[in-house]
């Protein structure tokens, strides 16, 4: 079975008796009341409500990702139709020491895998992703799948070590690369949101 | 009973009701920290009762917060207030950035470090103060006997729960009367509230500080008697000779994690597998019990409990009245977790550990239910309940584990409200990828009254 796609990193750079003591009565609420109302504020403290990523202010695809005129009216779908694909194109676009290149490729990219990002170190910090892409059905899973990839970079995700753990959600494939639950995961989340939001 | 386990839940319904029913709760806070190491220790602290929680924000929370440096504010759940508190001894708002806030148990003291320039050539030095929020003052804590900011840098600080005494670690050479004598070299000082005192306890059983060696990061427990800290430096009293090779050919040191009983004079060596026997790996981190009891660290030692064969840092957590040490930071499958963890917090009793992990079995291993799956490779926070053996996380919800990166957890003395920070965006409209304060109340805890 073919790899849904695969990250390449090229460059990356004596005891006494223990009497309880931690019986503290709480002061009167008045004692740390702070008259001054330019010190104090109310109403910042929220409850958490789970909700879909955050939409970036505008649906474009970032400046700092290049693509092909073939590829970009499928992106620019992706971004309405996915949160998730969003999220990663709000990340992408956040990192300014990051370029992002998507291509297409005529021939295998790797042993087994359908799509690879190869990241190199430029100047100044600077990081490059190359996304290189077999033509298929799943574009959209596998452009969603090696964004994701060039996110857990940006978070600086030492694949080696989870590698090294079992059952750890990243393996090691052929020719130094690695897979990542997470990856796979996000690929087919934004397929599957896609679909949606097609239908 | 399981205290962390409707956590999820309740998240989602907090979105329809005003918060009174019962289960955990997850709240937010904004601090807007983009570059907060992701090994960094709380920026956050909560009170005894869980009341008032002290943390480090960028964002301009009070009008009085005209800068774009991190301040120290003080949320108080209660009444719902925040109040800014990083003010110098002068009145007037620090000009750097603050961090490390610790609070006392009641919540009146918050100690906290900030730079502050003392030379002629303006360099900034890190140093502790103290904020007594009743009577509106802040001191300089890490200063020389005459007053003035000392020659080294400070920071690290903690607050005995009953606010008498606080720890922190200095590279100053100057903070006490007599030779340093390790020199640059980090010490551990306390700071009796009370008396205005300032005294080195990085020292060993007979008072004396080593020569070589650095001691840092303590933790003290509720009355100032007990700190627990690194050190570098070799401090066991069962030894009485130095084992100081050539600086050439000797290893890298690593630390131990000593607790330093302050009124008897003594310093034991807690991180040995067995009696006199160090662990083979650094320690580091060690949070301790309110009766020092108990103390919570993290190493990468692989000798302190059987069978740790994940190469990881690990959470422990010894007990120095039974003279045992567990491992917290365990697999779904008992054994150690497939990644690293650090930065425990703990309860006041020793019972509740909070700590960071990017180890992805720990609430499940093997086949998972989704929501139980953590797929991030990232830091999220735990909760570990001892006595009922059961391994919550909270940097989560429903639906699963958040993408983003969580961690350094504080607790409140009974284990029942836990404050961490998160990317994991506060609301719809946070985009920023930046840290926020989460805070996790249990079942059938206080809520906010608003």
């Amino acid at each position: 079975m073919l790899l849904a796609g695969v990250s390449v990193i090229a460059v990356v750079s004596g005891v006494p008796a223990f009497a309880q003591s931690h019986a503290v009565r709480v002061r009167d609420e008045q004692t740390i009341a702070h008259a001054d109302p330019d010190r104090t504020s109310a109403g910042i403290l929220r409850p958490y409500t789970p909700s879909e990523p955050a939409a970036p202010a505008t649906l474009e695809i970032p400046g700092n990702l290049t693509v092909s005129d073939v590829h970009r009216p499928l992106l620019e779908s992706m971004l309405r139709a996915s949160p998730t694909f969003r999220r990663q194109c709000a990340r992408v676009a956040a990192a300014r020491e990051l370029s992002v290149s998507i291509r297409n490729s005529h021939q295998p990219v790797a042993p087994s895998a359908r799509a690879r990002t190869v990241f190199t170190a430029g100047a100044s910090n600077r990081l490059v992703a190359v996304v290189e892409l077999i033509a298929t059905a799943d574009i959209i899973e596998l452009v969603a799948h090696e964004i994701e990839h060039i996110i857990e970079q940006l978070d600086g995700i030492d694949l080696h070590a989870h590698a090294a753990q079992a059952t750890s959600g990243v393996r090691h494939c052929e020719g130094g690369a690695f897979e990542t639950t997470r990856a796979i995961r996000a690929g087919r989340a934004v397929a599957e949101e896609v679909r949606r939001g097609g239908r | 009973m399981d205290r962390w386990g409707a956590l999820a839940l309740a998240s989602s319904l907090l979105a329809q009701t005003d918060g009174t029913q019962e289960g955990a709760r997850l709240l937010t806070a904004p601090q807007r920290d983009a570059v907060r190491p992701r090994t960094a220790p709380a920026t956050a602290d909560v009170s005894a009762d869980g009341r008032y929680i002290a943390f480090a924000s960028y964002a301009a929370l009070v009008p009085a917060d005209t800068g774009d440096r991190a301040d120290i504010y003080v949320l108080d759940r209660q009444t719902g207030a925040v109040t800014l508190e990083s003010f110098g001894a002068d009145g007037r708002l620090l000009p750097g950035d603050t961090g490390h806030p610790r609070l006392s148990g009641d919540g009146r003291y918050v100690v906290f470090d900030t730079a502050v320039i003392a030379d002629a050539e303006g360099t900034p030095t890190l140093q502790v103060f103290l904020r007594d929020r009743v009577a509106g003052t802040t001191r300089l804590l890490s200063a020389a006997p005459d007053g003035r900011v000392p020659n080294g840098r400070s920071g690290d600080p903690a607050i005995s729960a009953d606010g008498t005494a606080v720890v922190f670690s200095s590279s100053a050479t100057d903070l006490v009367t007599g030779r340093d004598e390790n020199g640059p070299g980090l010490d551990v000082y306390l700071y009796e509230v009370g008396t205005e005192k300032l005294r080195r306890i990085s020292v060993d059983s007979r008072g004396l500080q080593r020569s070589q060696g650095s001691s840092y990061a303590p933790s003290v427990s509720g009355t100032g008697q007990y700190v627990a800290f690194v050190s570098t430096a070799d401090l066991p009293d069962s030894h009485d000779t130095l084992r100081v090779s050539p600086p050439s050919i000797a290893p890298k040191p690593f630390g131990h994690i000593y607790v330093r009983d302050v009124r008897a004079g003594t310093t034991a060596r807690i991180t040995e597998p067995g009696p006199g026997i160090p662990a083979n790996g650094g320690s580091w981190a060690p949070a301790i019990s309110a009766d020092g009891r108990h103390v919570a660290f993290a190493s990468v030692a692989d000798n302190l409990v059987l069978r740790d064969r994940n190469r990881a840092a690990d959470v422990f957590v010894h007990d120095r009245q039974a003279a045992t040490t567990t491992l917290v930071s365990r697999s779904a499958r008992r054994g150690s977790a497939n990644g690293a963890s650090i930065n425990p917090a703990i309860s006041a009793d020793g019972r509740v550990v909070a700590f960071q992990s990017d180890g992805s079995d720990l609430i499940c291993a093997g086949r998972c239910r989704p929501g139980d799956e953590d797929i991030n490779l990232l830091f999220d926070v735990y909760v570990y309940d001892r006595q009922a053996a059961s391994m919550r996380r909270l940097s989560g919800s429903r639906s699963g584990g958040w993408l983003e990166e969580s961690g350094g957890a504080a607790t409140s003395a009974d284990g029942n409200v836990i404050v961490f920070t998160s990317r994991h965006p506060i609301d719809r409209k946070d985009a920023g990828n930046d840290f926020d304060l989460y805070v996790a109340v249990a079942a059938g805890q206080q809520e906010i009254r608003r």
